[in-house]
């Protein structure tokens, strides 16, 4: 059975190599322990029965202020988001998010969220935009290392 | 050693200007300034000027090499003995040996320059790091505690010393050091007429703390109390809600069970909710009918009621079959996961087994066959799987009409499948053309790397766990996207290419590779050591005390697990020389892959690329027990110890060998494990020309008691193996150690039967070719039992 709950310290090192196992952007574990200890509640994963984690969302706060972006809101990024390849087209990935989203809105008075997904994710794009209620802000050019561009999406977080 | 003297003024302004010199980085002319005190000092010794020596040459050199760094350690080492009055030289050589992260020595010498000098702040921060990293709470709440009393208006200094607190289990002086805290901070409050400061992440954290320090000393009528009052200031609603429910359900109160459906509505996939909703409910199987049909789209509830309902009742059925039926006609292809826990329920099986036409009509034909496919091989019958899946195989090909996506996902199943059933070669092959119907797709990627190399297809495996960072420009060519999967860590991916190697023989990558996830799982322990200033800092202090105690047993993984093993067995097959593998593996090596690679390793990066260097090192078995100690603290476990009993015997340390017997015994090994133990010792002890005869009496002695089947001392070693080793891998491993490998393969083949799984086949079949021996009789037998097996 799938479990969706919190990510906690001890889920840190499967989420890296879930992260390994589903996209090109990678980190270092370093860095995921920094990014939960920072915003510890904006993380969730999926367990199944095993106990592996079968997806996960990392979620934070922009921390500067040009990341908050002209309107100065306070403004909330999903860092990272997969779902293994068989546990797709179930609603994981959408539970994650929208776990994470009041989260973040909670623990941090986001008011927004944004996120970055490449222009040929055609499967990421339709779940932010039809699953979640993401718009398109703009298209940055050559966003990944691969010289791909990314959409930048961006949803107003409410109460 | 004699003691420091003082400096003259001359000497003095010289150490003052090398350590101006040192401070801001400029390790030249600090090095010409004490060195020139050394030299004008032969006759009294300067520990100071030692130490701070030590520092610049490990500074100079981007890469300190072997000589350096013993040049560095007998520097710190006698510049702290000569100058052990001085917290200068103390606090010296504890930065040297924190950068050498060697903590424990690190902690030793700060504690001494704290002692001599309490007030530097610098040595007391760093201190309280050591301490935490090494888990002397009391010393870290010792040193938080006089941080405190010089910041007490620093946030992070009351934050810090609340951690330490409750990390030392003080939890009653939390709750005093957080009341403490709120009023001070009540002060600021008054003055700054900011409404954030009430806001703040770490007030709301201190307070949520001292929640949970209430709760720690048993209390929790008074915790909930206390979690009421503090309600408004919380952020994180959700472990606030959490925590008052679980606290309502020790107190016995009735509302406990609403607030867990409140849980519920919040997040209903949190399956520990319902767990204690069902707990509280008179009626769990109706609660549980209640929210099912308050949620239809929700899966959860509807598995738990599954899992309470008796699988036979006509009740199971008939909701099952609806599930079941309704997911199918999704026509989703990976339906099957979802329904993978009932498959260990024979009742479960044959319901499927009696509605096979059902499931048929509701969805198309490609879900149906993988699902089917998937029903045979999880009730072992798997040549009907292969059947299965097969007669849909045509939708896989280009023209076939079929989206791309839905290619991938039957391929990914049929990979599966083939797996399941032995056939590595086309379960490879498969994914070789799943990922490449969507070359862009990286999980697809991921699953044809493992399967490249549990097929011991390396230069597949290796070109293809390669690819996405050549193409996405984090690597130029194989010899740099090596180095990135490293250091990116991705251990599950670098303990498959161990094991590949392994399988191949290849004994110095495999060590080379198993190395390399030892190194990755000991970054993961010390990079933790800057978050004990972050931690604190950031004021999200329940994460980083989960952080803490959570490291206790980062090396508690399976991953580790599986390196120890292949690092141990590597030492000791090639130090034991039960057989001159390095020899027959110049041979193997001659792969392309390796050639190839050979051009472009920079060796200034990875002085040994290749393992080779390691495989020859003289200290390997003591390595290997070192390894085996870490994994020995979180993992106490039969095989474990009789790994460790291996490397003794090595080693020719028969006590220590007979010790990890006694010790594999109490944690519960089995009775053949422990005859191939007792075996493996004895033929030790048979071999060991030197051994001292008061310590071979005093093991023969031991060894009856320990391995009590049989008699192992008098018996004829042939005769009792077969006799008392009676798991077929075991007396494999047991006859190879003891080179009793005539008519092995033979013999071997008369047990083929005891051989359930593909895995253990296969481990059966690697036990020979370590072996040497012809496994031609082994694998003729083989084949007629598993006739879709590859690796032979
Ligand atoms: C993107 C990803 C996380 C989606 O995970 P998921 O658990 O399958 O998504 P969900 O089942 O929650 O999908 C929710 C909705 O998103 C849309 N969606 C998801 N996958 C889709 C696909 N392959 N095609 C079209 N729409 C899709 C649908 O609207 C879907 O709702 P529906 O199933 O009711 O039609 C997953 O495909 C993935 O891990 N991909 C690889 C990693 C990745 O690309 N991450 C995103 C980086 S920005």
């Amino acid at each position: 059975m799938i479990d969706i709950r919190p990510a906690q310290v001890a889920d840190l090192q499967s989420i890296q190599q879930a992260n390994i196992a589903n996209l090109p952007e990678n980190y270092v574990f370093k860095f995921i322990l920094y990014h939960n200890i920072s915003w510890p509640q904006g993380s969730f994963v999926a367990t199944n029965s095993d106990n592996q984690i079968v997806g996960y969302v990392l979620g934070k706060m922009e921390d500067d202020e040009a990341e908050n972006g002209k309107d100065n809101r306070l403004s909330a990024h999903i860092t990272s988001i997969a779902v293994n390849r068989e546990y797709r087209r179930q609603g994981l990935a959408r539970r994650l998010l929208q776990q994470s989203l009041k989260s973040l809105r909670e623990n941090y008075r986001a008011e927004a969220v944004s996120l970055h997904v490449r222009e040929s994710n055609q499967a990421a794009f339709k779940l932010y935009r039809d699953g979640l209620g993401f718009e398109v802000k703009e298209l940055t050019k050559s966003y990944y290392a691969d010289g791909e561009d990314a959409y930048s999406m961006v949803k107003t977080l409410t109460d | 050693m004699p003691k420091s003297q003082p400096l003259n003024s001359k000497d003095s302004s010289a150490f003052q200007r090398a350590l101006i010199h040192y401070e801001k980085k400029e390790y030249e002319q600090s090095l010409a300034e004490v060195e020139g005190i050394i030299e004008r000092r032969k006759d009294r010794l300067h520990g100071e000027s030692f130490c701070l020596k030590s520092l610049l040459l490990y500074h100079l050199k981007k890469e300190p090499d072997a000589e350096t760094l013993k040049e560095c350690d007998e520097l710190t080492a006698k510049g702290s003995e000569i100058d052990s009055e001085s917290h200068v030289a103390w606090h010296m050589a504890g930065i040297y040996y924190k950068l050498r992260t060697e903590y424990r020595k690190a902690l030793k010498a700060y504690m001494s320059s704290y002692q001599l000098n309490p007030d530097n702040s610098n040595v007391y921060q760093d201190l309280a790091m050591l301490a935490a990293q090494l888990r002397d709470f009391p010393t870290l709440v010792d040193v938080r505690r006089k941080a405190l009393t010089q910041h007490m208006n620093q946030r992070m200094s009351w934050a810090a010393l609340i951690a330490a607190l409750f990390l030392d289990k003080k939890y009653t002086e939390v709750e005093n050091t957080v009341e403490l805290y709120d009023r001070v901070m009540e002060v600021e409050r008054k003055q700054v007429k900011d409404p954030k400061v009430d806001d703040r992440v770490e007030r709301s954290e201190c307070l949520m703390l001292k929640a949970e320090a209430i709760v720690a000393q048993n209390k929790p009528k008074r915790a909930l109390n206390y979690l009421y009052t503090i309600e408004p200031n919380v952020r994180d609603k959700l472990a606030w809600c959490e925590l008052e429910a679980k606290l309502l359900v020790e107190v016995n109160k009735p509302e406990a069970k609403k607030r867990y459906l409140l849980l519920i509505q919040r997040n209903p996939s949190d399956v520990e909710y319902y767990k204690q909703a069902m707990k509280l409910s008179e009626d769990p199987v109706g609660l549980l009918k209640e929210l099912s049909a308050a949620n239809p789209k929700e899966l959860t509830p509807c598995f738990l009621l599954l899992n309470e309902l008796d699988s036979t009742s006509p009740e199971f059925t008939e909701l099952f079959m609806k599930t079941l039926l309704s997911q199918l006609s999704r026509n989703v292809l990976t339906t099957f996961v979802l329904f993978k826990d009932f498959y260990s329920d024979p009742a479960v099986i044959k319901l499927i087994d009696d509605n096979i036409a059902q499931l048929k009509d509701s969805c198309d034909e490609v879900p149906f066959a993988v699902f089917i496919a998937y029903h045979y091989s999880y009730s072992n019958r798997h040549s009907d799987a292969l059947t299965a899946i097969e007669d849909v195989k045509p939708i896989a090909d280009a023209d076939a009409g079929t989206d791309v996506d839905t290619q991938a996902d039957y391929l990914l199943a049929y990979s599966h499948i083939l797996t399941r059933a032995g056939d590595l070669a086309a379960a490879q092959a498969a994914l070789a053309k799943a990922s490449g119907k969507l070359p862009g797709d990286v999980y697809l990627n991921t699953k044809y790397t493992a399967a490249c190399f549990k097929n011991s297809d390396v230069s597949a495996g290796y070109k293809a766990a390669f690819r996405f960072y050549i193409q996405g420009k984090h690597a130029k060519d194989d010899a740099e996207a090596m180095n990135y999967i490293t250091s990116i860590e991705s251990v599950n991916t670098v303990i498959n290419m161990a094991s590949a190697h392994m399988i191949r023989q290849e004994y110095s990558l495999a060590l080379k590779r198993a190395l390399n996830v030892i190194d990755i799982f000991n970054i993961y322990q010390r990079e933790q050591y800057d978050f004990h200033f972050f931690g604190p800092r950031k004021g999200t202090l329940r994460t980083y005390i989960n952080m803490v105690e959570w490291e206790q047993s980062v090396y508690d993984h399976d991953v580790y697990a599986r390196a120890v093993d292949i690092v141990s067995t590597v030492w000791v097959t090639i130090n034991a020389k039960y057989l001159d593998v390095v020899g027959e593996e110049n041979t193997t090596l001659g792969n392309s892959w390796r050639k190839e690679m050979l051009e472009k390793v920079d060796t200034k990066t990875d002085s040994d690329p290749f393992g080779v260097a390691a495989l020859e090192s003289p200290d390997g078995l003591s390595r290997a027990v070192d390894v085996l100690k870490t994994l020995e603290k979180v993992r106490p476990t039969p095989l474990v110890y009789l790994k460790e009993l291996e490397v003794y015997a090595a080693q020719k340390k028969h006590v220590l060998a007979t010790q990890s017997l006694k010790k594999a015994k109490e944690r519960g090994a089995t009775n053949s494990q422990i005859a191939m133990g007792a075996c493996i010792i004895r033929h030790a002890l048979d071999t060991d020309d030197h051994v001292p005869d008061i310590i071979k009496q005093m093991q023969l002695k031991l060894l009856p008691t320990i391995a009590t089947e049989g008699d192992v001392l008098n018996d004829e070693l042939l005769q009792y193996t077969n006799s008392f080793v009676t798991n077929v891998l075991d007396w494999l491993k047991t006859r190879r150690i003891l080179r009793l490998t005539e008519n092995l393969s033979t013999e071997a083949a008369e047990k083929i039967e005891e051989l359930v799984t593909e895995e253990d086949l296969e481990s059966a079949y690697q036990e020979l070719r370590i072996s040497g021996v012809d496994t031609e009789p082994f694998v003729k037998t083989s084949k007629e039992l598993w006739p879709r097996v590859s690796f032979f």
